[in-house]
């Protein structure tokens, strides 16, 4: 059938090519070999062409059914241990085609039965208009959307959207940030991510959700929530306005867990706002009282201007110009360099300062990073506080902290160095292993001096102000600092902020606890002093996580006598 | 001659429109799997990441502390002291025996050997 329809054409068409039927001349012969040539020619480019299809897999753009989303899709962050932390889940959003819309009226009715309160007037309003798009509600949740869904309102339609989700809550919220409605970081790691590239790719076309790898975070969940429950009941209970947990890895200068009370929900934007949940770790920078004697002693040892044999005239006030500086618990007597640390002596502190000299002082206090902004992971820093001149009294003040105001996280850290064996890490967010830490450490004193320093620190917790962050079996050692804060100009009498650097276990330390707490009152009969809240809140902090972070509780041993040997030599 | 090539290259031309259609429609039939299969694979990528992170959220620290204060009236439960942690090699071996309590065990033992 379809060969007689085909040769009948093919008659037709040769009759009307070459006028009449001519078939059998020879100028007939080599025009019909002339068109088969041209239409076999023909089927070898489409024969080719099928051919290339085959194997070529030319591909229809079918394969990204899903509605493109406008807001951005951004990687998971997880802890070291691979526990979410922030992850993308699917919101739809709802909008309007007001050009589509038959009845403005009908359609805010219903749509307000849906969503009570949504503003009438407005909404017809926009409904009414002639514009293409308008967004009317962004993430809904699965039941409204099912709600609207059914309504069947022509000219309404959803848009499937990334809604970041902090599973923590407020666990870790200093440390992730937040995101802005269109999920793009805005505040700590969530910028960080933004500002190294995801942006870019994002903005280039490139939709690199859910293929990208996680953001590992150096932060340990289990840790962090201890910390932030710690610093969470300190707050309520020595009714404080402000404080802050840190806990470092010694080895590495990575930062465990980090908490700054009061903080925030991050999955509730409104509360990331306001000025009082703000990273009082990383921002705020304190006088950290007596905490930098750690400091002092340690460069005074370094230098040479003071063994833990020396001895100074802590007996009187010490007067520099018109200026006298006291001691809280004055002995009237000399002390050794121990004494000193254990007893927080301002005037001996002072001498030793002033025999190590000022340009060696401010040298060891750019090492130990607290003259710069300590830039990390995160976009929030707080610039320190540093003196103008330094006359003799700027000296000696600093050297018992006040006069200096740094950030916790520069406390830390420079702690890190002075019981590690005298390695500077600059602290990070992200995971880092040894041998990366030891590209990027530097030593800032001598391994020896950090040997003196470990067993200064130990004494005191077992023999000094540190007594209550004394948590048997894990040789803790730490100091504490009481300082008073400036109001109106002067130092008050009541008002103080408190810290305490710790670190354990003191023989070799792997991990450092620093809490600093604002403002604290007199609670329990106690008075407000650092040994009364900032120290009993590391302890409890300490005696969680240590069993988390798998070091082992020792019975007493012979460090301690070592320890106690220093303190009672002359 | 030329009448059999016309036939030929007639049926030859058929032939291939419709071997080319149905290859063009198994070609849509397998893309439009393939999309179907893509839109299952983004619809479970996306269960598994909502699951992800319902799971996180359920395991929480901060979460399951809050349940265990609700609930330790019945629980019991206490915090870890750190002197109950102790390592293996710290236990002390069984000591010796005295001299006196073997030769009794000794001396029943072979008792009740004999009695057997």
């Amino acid at each position: 059938m379809i060969q007689q329809t085909s040769q009948s054409a093919w008659r037709h068409v040769r009759n009307a090519a070459f006028g009449g039927n001519r078939g059998g001349s020879r100028g007939g012969k080599v025009r019909v070999a002339l068109a088969m040539g041209g239409f076999g020619l023909l089927y070898s480019v489409l024969a080719m062409r099928l051919v290339m299809i085959g194997v070529g897999g030319e591909t229809d753009d079918k394969s990204s059914p899903v509605a493109v989303s406008s807001s951005q899709a951004r990687p998971d962050i997880t802890d070291r241990r691979g526990e979410i932390l922030a992850t993308d889940i699917k919101t739809a959003s709802l909008f309007a085609e007001p050009r589509k819309i038959v009845d403005p009226d009908e359609a805010t009715e219903l749509l307000t039965t849906v969503f009570p309160d949504m503003n009438r007037a407005r909404l017809r309003r926009q409904l009414s208009t002639n514009s293409g798009f308008v967004y009317l509600r962004r993430e809904l949740t699965p039941r409204q959307q099912q709600t609207v869904h059914d309504l069947g309102i022509p000219g309404i339609g959803f848009r499937v959207e990334n809604k970041r989700f902090y599973p923590g809550g407020a666990t870790a919220s200093h440390v992730l940030g937040e995101v802005n409605i269109d999920n793009q970081g805005i505040a700590g790691i969530e910028k960080y991510i933004d500002r190294s590239g995801l942006t870019d790719l994002n903005a280039a076309g490139f939709d690199i959700g859910h293929n990208s790898e996680p953001v590992k975070l150096s932060i340990d969940l289990r840790v962090q929530n201890v910390v932030r429950d710690e610093i969470a009941q300190g707050l309520a209970h020595y009714e404080a306005t402000g404080a802050v947990g840190i806990v470092m890895d010694v080895r590495t200068g990575e930062v465990i867990a980090m908490s700054s009370g009061p903080d925030y929900d991050p999955n509730d934007r409104a509360q990331a706002l306001d000025k009082n949940n703000m990273n009082r770790a990383t921002v705020g920078v304190y006088e950290m009282g007596s905490t930098f004697k750690t400091f002092t002693t340690a460069m005074a040892l370094d230098a040479g201007a003071a063994t833990l044999n020396s001895s100074f005239d802590a007996s009187h006030s010490l007067q520099i110009g018109r200026n006298t500086i006291h001691d809280f618990h004055s002995k009237g007597r000399w002390l050794t360099v121990p004494e000193i640390f254990k007893y927080s002596s301002n005037v001996g502190t002072g001498r030793m300062v002033l025999k190590l000299g000022v340009d060696k002082q401010k040298e060891y206090l750019k090492r130990f990073g607290f003259l710069d902004t300590l830039r990390t992971e995160l976009p929030e820093a707080g610039a320190p506080i540093v003196p103008k001149a330094w006359p003799e009294i700027t000296s000696v003040t600093v050297a018992f902290g006040h006069g200096i105001s740094v950030s916790a996280l520069q406390t830390a850290a420079a702690g890190v160095a002075v019981v590690n064996g005298g390695v500077y890490f600059p602290p990070t967010f992200l995971t880092r292993s040894q041998d990366e830490a030891a590209q990027v450490g530097r030593q800032v004193i001598k391994p020896e001096t950090s040997a003196d320093m470990r067993k200064l620190l130990r004494l005191n917790v077992i023999d000094g102000s540190g007594r209550s962050a004394n948590i048997p079996g894990y040789l803790v050692g730490g100091k504490t600092g009481t300082a008073e804060k400036v109001e109106n100009g002067r130092y008050s009498k009541t008002r103080v902020m408190n810290a305490f650097l710790s670190a354990f276990p003191m023989d070799k330390p792997r991990y450092l606890v620093f809490t600093l707490i604002d403002d604290p009152k007199n609670v329990d009969g106690r008075d407000n002093q650092s040994a009364h809240n900032a120290a009993p809140m590391c302890g409890n902090i300490i005696r969680r996580i240590a069993p988390m972070l798998d070091v082992a509780p020792r019975p007493a041993d012979q460090e301690d006598a070592a320890v106690m040997a220093i303190a009672s030599a002359q | 001659m030329i009448r059999w090539l016309q036939i030929l290259s007639v049926m030859a031309a058929a032939t291939a429109a419709f071997v080319v259609f149905q290859i063009k429609y198994r070609a849509e039939a397998v893309a439009e799997n393939v999309a179907a299969l893509q839109r299952k694979v983004d619809q479970q990528r996306e269960t598994i990441s909502l699951l992800n992170a319902e799971w996180s959220f359920l395991k929480q620290p901060g979460r399951i502390e809050g349940l265990i204060n609700r609930h330790n009236d019945q629980m019991q439960l206490q915090r870890v002291d750190p002197v109950q942690i102790i390592d293996p090699s710290i236990l002390p071996m069984r000591p010796a025996p005295k001299p006196e309590d073997t030769a009794a065990l000794s001396a029943l033992l072979g008792a009740n050997g004999d009695a057997k």
